[in-house]
């Protein structure tokens, strides 16, 4: 029931941009706006043949950076919200490097680690990661210090503690700071893939416009924008089924 | 039998040290409970972690039955302020974390889990969230889970403070009963007198800067029928008060 009314929602949201664009489209009048029918005509055409693979090394590269980044991260940010000298030893560091511009450390990134895979999965890991960090050391810290004394007079060792505290205690910070990281990392994504590969979304949609496809152009966004939406929609799954008790 | 001896508690900050504690001796006989009345700063609940074994810099001795406290080797139920419930956890998993913590890989018998939520009124609670009950249920809650481990020491921070006065006594005759049944030595901090003299075998105040034990009572009313109704309970109530009065203004 509640699945079905939010796919409702999702195709609402969905008409009222197509529209929005669709009248755009029809006031500019010039081929750099083509009308959105025409640019899912030609999506359906090429899927297959061309944009689905580059869609899968963007994903790829997307899933790879967000799974590298909690590996690191959520303990990192446990360990600083859970124990206050490893906080008062590491968040100086996190605060200095944290509001670094990461985009500005590509070209350093892509000399040290050439211009494959590994510099564009790093990127995005960057720019993921401190967040987590932050959200998920927070996270820790906002739980009251009561909650652990039951669990502390039973001699609970700290894997306990980790179990069956900070791990769903943190789990709502930590899935928005994901949300939140995750649009800055599509975009800067999008940058990495115009510089040493021939796939991904980048790529594809930066090739058709200097072959001055419009409508290719246009399907290599509409694609990227949907990758995007599935992982927010993922995301937001995973809060309803882990962090339901947030709304009790 | 639990045996403070010479119990002093100092607190070191960067700038200064605090004395929270200072020379407490008390026993309390197996099986007894005992009421803490302090003023704020009197070190009540710190006397109360000690027991737990959550503060362990302290001179002196503590010990359980001629043991020394320890978390590991003993079972010690502690309620919080709070309650202490897992908003993450549905009521049945909450009771259940005491004993899934305290005896790891044994299976927890759904019987008894059954039978001491029935005994405590939130059967059929189970699958809500701590989150979905009132203040009163949640309280139920923390005292299944603290029954249900059959601990050798329950120690209990203000646990009825946050209901409304109705639901206090309320919760405060349940106690009581389950307590009966159930013969847990038991710890009270409050800062009720009438808490204190209803539910306390022994009373024991405290009195602030340091905190120190000023007098301790041998209730001769606790578990007497109907009591809250007697004239002696509202004597003895008076009398302390009176006592609390004139000691707490001396500090």
């Amino acid at each position: 029931m509640l699945e079905k009314r939010t796919f409702l929602w999702y195709l609402l949201g969905l008409c009222l941009f197509l529209s929005g664009w669709y009248i755009t489209a029809k006031i500019i009048h010039l081929p750099i706006v083509p009308s959105p029918f025409l640019v899912l005509e030609n999506l359906v055409d090429i899927f297959m043949k061309y944009i689905a693979i580059h869609g899968f090394y963007s994903l790829g590269r997307m899933i790879a950076g967000l799974v590298f980044a909690i590996i690191v991260g959520v303990p990192i940010g446990m360990c600083m919200g859970y124990f206050p000298k490893c906080d008062r030893i590491l968040a100086p560091l996190v605060y200095l490097t944290y509001p670094i511009p990461k985009i500005a450390l590509l070209p350093i990134l892509m000399l040290l680690c050439g211009l494959g895979e590994v510099a564009k999965v790093l990127m995005i890991f960057l720019i993921i990661v401190f967040q987590v960090i932050v959200s998920v050391r927070d996270g820790v810290k906002s739980i009251p210090k009561e909650t652990y004394y039951p669990l502390y007079s039973l001699g609970a060792s700290f894997w306990d503690v980790f179990s069956e505290v900070l791990l769903a205690a943190s789990m709502p910070k930590f899935l928005s700071s994901i949300r939140v990281a995750m649009a800055t990392s599509i975009s800067v994504l999008f940058f990495t893939e115009t510089f040493g590969t021939q796939y991904g979304m980048g790529y594809f949609i930066m090739d058709a416009w200097m072959r001055v496809n419009y409508l290719e152009m246009y399907s290599g966004i509409v694609v990227l924008s949907i990758i995007g939406m599935i992982l927010f929609g993922v995301i937001d799954l995973l809060e309803k089924k882990i962090c339901h008790w947030q709304y009790k | 039998m639990i045996e403070i001896k010479d119990l002093s508690v100092v607190y070191q900050s960067s700038q200064e040290t605090y004395t929270a504690l200072k020379d407490i001796q008390l026993s309390i006989p197996m099986g007894g409970t005992c009421a803490i009345i302090g003023p704020s700063g009197s070190g009540k609940s710190t006397l109360l972690k000690v027991m737990a074994g959550i503060i362990t810099k302290f001179t002196g001795t503590v010990e359980i039955d001629g043991e020394a406290v320890s978390p590991t080797r003993q079972k010690i139920g502690f309620i919080p302020q709070n309650y202490g419930l897992l908003p993450w956890k549905n009521v049945y998993e909450n009771i259940c974390l005491g004993l899934k913590i305290k005896n790891k890989q044994a299976k927890i018998d759904k019987n008894s889990v059954d039978f001491i939520m029935k005994q405590l009124g939130i059967d059929g609670l189970g699958q809500r969230y701590p989150g979905e009950l009132s203040g009163g249920q949640q309280q139920r809650v923390s005292l299944a889970r603290a029954f249900l481990l059959k601990p050798d020491l329950l120690l209990m921070d203000e646990p009825f403070s946050a209901l409304d006065a109705i639901t206090r006594e309320e919760i405060q005759d349940l106690f009581l009963e389950v307590w009966k049944k159930h013969a847990v030595s038991t710890v009270l901090v409050t800062h009720y007198v009438e808490e204190a003299v209803y539910l306390g075998q022994k009373i024991v105040i405290l009195s602030t800067e340091p905190g120190k034990i000023s007098k301790i009572i041998d209730n001769s009313l606790f578990g007497e029928v109907d009591i809250r109704n007697k004239r002696e309970f509202f004597e003895l109530s008076l009398q302390l008060r009176n006592f609390i009065k004139e000691d707490w203004s001396n500090c």
